[in-house]
């Protein structure tokens, strides 16, 4: 038997195959592209994640906020509502919001400061109790806002409107992007000790405090960007998520790196953060995170979270920009003492209440008989007065001849406008102040005998003057509704000193059977007049706006000096 | 029987020419997968130059600056025989309303061209809140 081998039917076996092959391909390739599809939808979405987040960061430094009236509760904090370091109170707006907190902690800060200075001095008495009340204040304006700052519903529209705005076609041409409310919105406290977006005054080793206060220099740090950026040399900030402890209160800052712009972090610095400083119960947050998805109907969507820390990127000095000193300079006093007997003592003779003013005057005065001198009836005296007055500046009459012992006076004039200074980076020197309180125009006014009221302020957050109320009102109006008001402290004596001044002469009425030998003749000198100086300081916390006042008191004392003997027949 | 030797039809070569028709059609399908995947690739690469130039733009405190630094991030990407042109059609500084808005267009050679299809032009557009705008009245110390 033959046996013929059966051949298989190979026709279409590739052909099946390549078919088989063609469909796979097509399924990879389709597979594939809705994969890279996909990944491209993720990337999409977490760049417009992303971009809401970014804008939450920015946005959520200026609203939400809290509203402080001008006047009243909380009033004290109004002169720090705004963006702006020229004192004008037209900029001030009422709100206080995260660009803003760190302001307000200072200026309660420097309230507190300046009571730690009179307590210091024994001049405290209402300072105290104010700065308690600022304090107390500022809690419930940060709690209030810190609150607000942690409400997710305030920040969505934020979020919104930047991340509607990005392409996520890979989801599909109509796929939009919204916020997923819920865990995913949160905040943190991060960089902690790093510094916060206030500055001092002056420089380490002088930050121009009050006589009695000296900063503990773990509440102050350069800045902790490294490597430092430009223009951060020298400067000296608050300490953000740090305790300030002032006299056993806490003062608190948040911090914002010197010139860092609001950017994105990562999650694990995100949430390692979120705890806030110890000691701090609602500490204002600096960081966000938002969460969101993009979606379209019928389609998969995407989610993504994102962290933002923020920074208004704006410094702002410690400062009190409505603060004033009130400086008084009183009628200038004159007594007169005559020498009654061999030997003195000096005993005041009438005219207690004389005063003289701030032009040359030239009064002939005549001590009440009997006493007049040395078995003198009585003694007729010419005087100049004014001596120590006449043209004279408001500098020149606190701090000229015959001063002296004026440092506690000076430096406590000095802290207090350094600290009406808002400009960083502007210092007022002793030169400066001295150069305010010399305004010729305020002689002409006491000359004038218009006013002898003055008034220590700052018109633009960068220089200091010293002019009358009705010219200092034209360059800072505030002052207008703040200047009656008393510093809460009470006055201490400054400064008291005296020295010579002008002789004058005479003549003497002897004693009945005397004879006069001194003066020798009318028109010889006969006497002298001392000049004196005393000023007084009150110290005020600047809570009500007044930051203390300064009451000058000039006198001259006249010594006259008239001798008569028994005439020898 | 020899009419069975004539109804035998040759069998040579039956392979190489289904191999060629199957060729025919699975070798445009690897191509046009090529194609595709540098698509894909490609609108990803104009996300990112989009997203980049206003993050750039959106860093700075005006807009001649903006532009510079989204002209300086654009350069960071280099063109090919694959990406042609890649441009910034238009960068919006709206300081005012602290947006930057960069819009990008991509012009991308196909590596396997087809008939009437040798190029796609992409074009993207993306937002970002600007964070550079310095405050002019408070500068840094």
């Amino acid at each position: 038997m033959i046996r013929v081998p059966k051949w298989r039917n190979s026709k279409g076996s590739i052909t099946a195959l390549s078919a088989a092959l063609a469909g796979v391909l097509v399924l990879l390739g389709v597979g594939f592209f809705f994969f890279c599809l996909y990944m491209d939808a993720q990337k999409e979405t977490k760049n417009a994640i992303d971009a809401g987040t970014l804008n939450v960061g920015k946005k959520a430094l200026d609203d939400p906020f809290e509203l402080i009236p001008p006047v009243g509760d909380k009033g004290c904090f109004f002169d720090v509502t705004s963006d702006g370091i020229k004192n004008d109170i037209t900029d001030c707006n009422g709100k206080m919001n995260l660009r803003r907190v760190n302001r307000m902690w200072a200026e309660a800060m420097l309230f507190k400061i300046n009571a730690m200075g009179a307590d210091a001095d024994g001049t405290s008495d209402k300072g105290d109790t104010n700065a308690s009340q600022a304090l107390t204040d500022c809690k419930d304006i940060s709690d209030s806002l810190a609150g607000k700052l942690t409400d997710e519903n305030k920040l969505h529209d934020y979020f919104t409107e930047i991340a509607k705005l990005n392409s996520v076609r890979m989801i599909g041409q109509s796929a939009t992007v919204d916020p997923i409310p819920g865990s995913g919105w949160q905040t943190a406290q991060m960089k902690k000790e790093g510094e916060s977006n206030v500055v001092l005054g002056g420089s380490s080793g002088n930050f121009f405090p009050p006589p009695g206060f000296t900063w503990n220099s773990n509440n102050l740090t350069a800045t902790t960007r490294n490597p430092q950026p430009q223009g951060s040399s020298g400067i000296t900030f608050l300490k953000g998520y740090h305790p300030i402890d002032l006299g056993g209160d806490q003062y608190w800052q948040v911090p914002f790196l010197f010139d860092e712009k609001p950017h994105m972090v990562a999650r694990s610095d995100f949430e390692s953060d979120k705890t806030g400083p110890s000691g701090w119960d609602k500490p204002v947050p600096n960081a966000f995170s938002a969460e969101g998805k993009a979606s379209q109907t019928g389609k998969p969507s995407e989610k993504a979270t994102s962290w933002v820390l923020t920074n208004p990127r704006q410094t702002f000095k410690a400062s009190i920009p409505t603060g004033f000193v009130h400086i008084k300079i009183e009628d200038p006093k004159v007594q007169y003492f005559f020498l009654p007997h061999v030997g003195g003592p000096f005993l005041p003779v009438g005219f207690l209440d004389s005063t003289y003013g701030f032009t040359p005057s030239f009064p002939t005065v005549t001590s009440p008989a009997p006493i007049g001198g040395v078995l003198c009836a009585s003694t007729t005296i010419d005087l100049g007065l004014g001596g120590d007055t006449t043209g004279r500046s408001v500098d020149e009459l606190l701090f000229g001849y015959p001063g002296s012992n004026i440092a506690n006076l000076e430096d406590n004039l000095l802290s207090r406008c350094n600290q009406m200074i808002s400009k960083p980076g502007v210092t007022i020197s002793k030169s400066a102040l001295h150069n305010a309180l010399s305004n010729v125009e305020n002689i002409a006014f006491l000359a004038g005998g218009v006013t002898q009221d003055f008034y220590l302020y700052s018109p633009d957050g960068e220089h200091i003057k010293c002019r009358t109320l009705a010219l200092a009102i034209t360059e800072a109006p505030w002052l207008a509704a703040v200047s009656g008001n008393d510093p809460d402290g009470s006055e201490k004596s400054y400064s008291e000193s005296q020295g010579p001044g002008a002789i004058f002469t005479g003549e003497a009425v002897p004693d009945p059977t005397c004879t006069v030998v001194e003066p020798a003749a009318p028109g010889i000198p006969c006497g002298e007049e001392i000049y004196k100086v005393q000023d007084f300081w009150q110290s005020g916390t600047g809570y009500n706006h007044c930051l203390g006042q300064v009451r000058c008191q000039r006198a001259t004392d006249c010594y006259t000096v008239s001798i008569a003997v028994e005439t020898v027949i | 029987m020899s009419s069975n030797s004539r109804k035998r039809r040759s069998k040579k070569g039956a392979s190489l020419i289904e191999s060629a028709l199957a060729a025919v059609v699975l070798i445009p399908i690897a191509l046009a997968t090529v194609d595709v995947m540098t698509l894909v690739f490609a609108n990803s690469v104009n996300d990112t130059v989009a997203k980049n130039c206003a993050r750039a733009g959106a860093n700075q405190p005006n807009g001649i600056a903006a532009l510079q630094a989204a002209n300086k991030c654009l350069a960071t990407f280099k063109t090919s025989g694959i990406v042609k042109t890649i441009v910034i059609d238009d960068l919006n500084y709206t300081g005012d309303d602290g947006q930057c808005i960069c819009k990008t267009t991509m012009v991308v050679n196909l590596p396997i061209p087809f008939p009437g299809f040798t190029s796609v032009t992409f074009s993207n557009r993306a937002v970002e809140a600007v964070v550079g705008k310095a405050d002019a009245d408070n500068p840094a110390p």
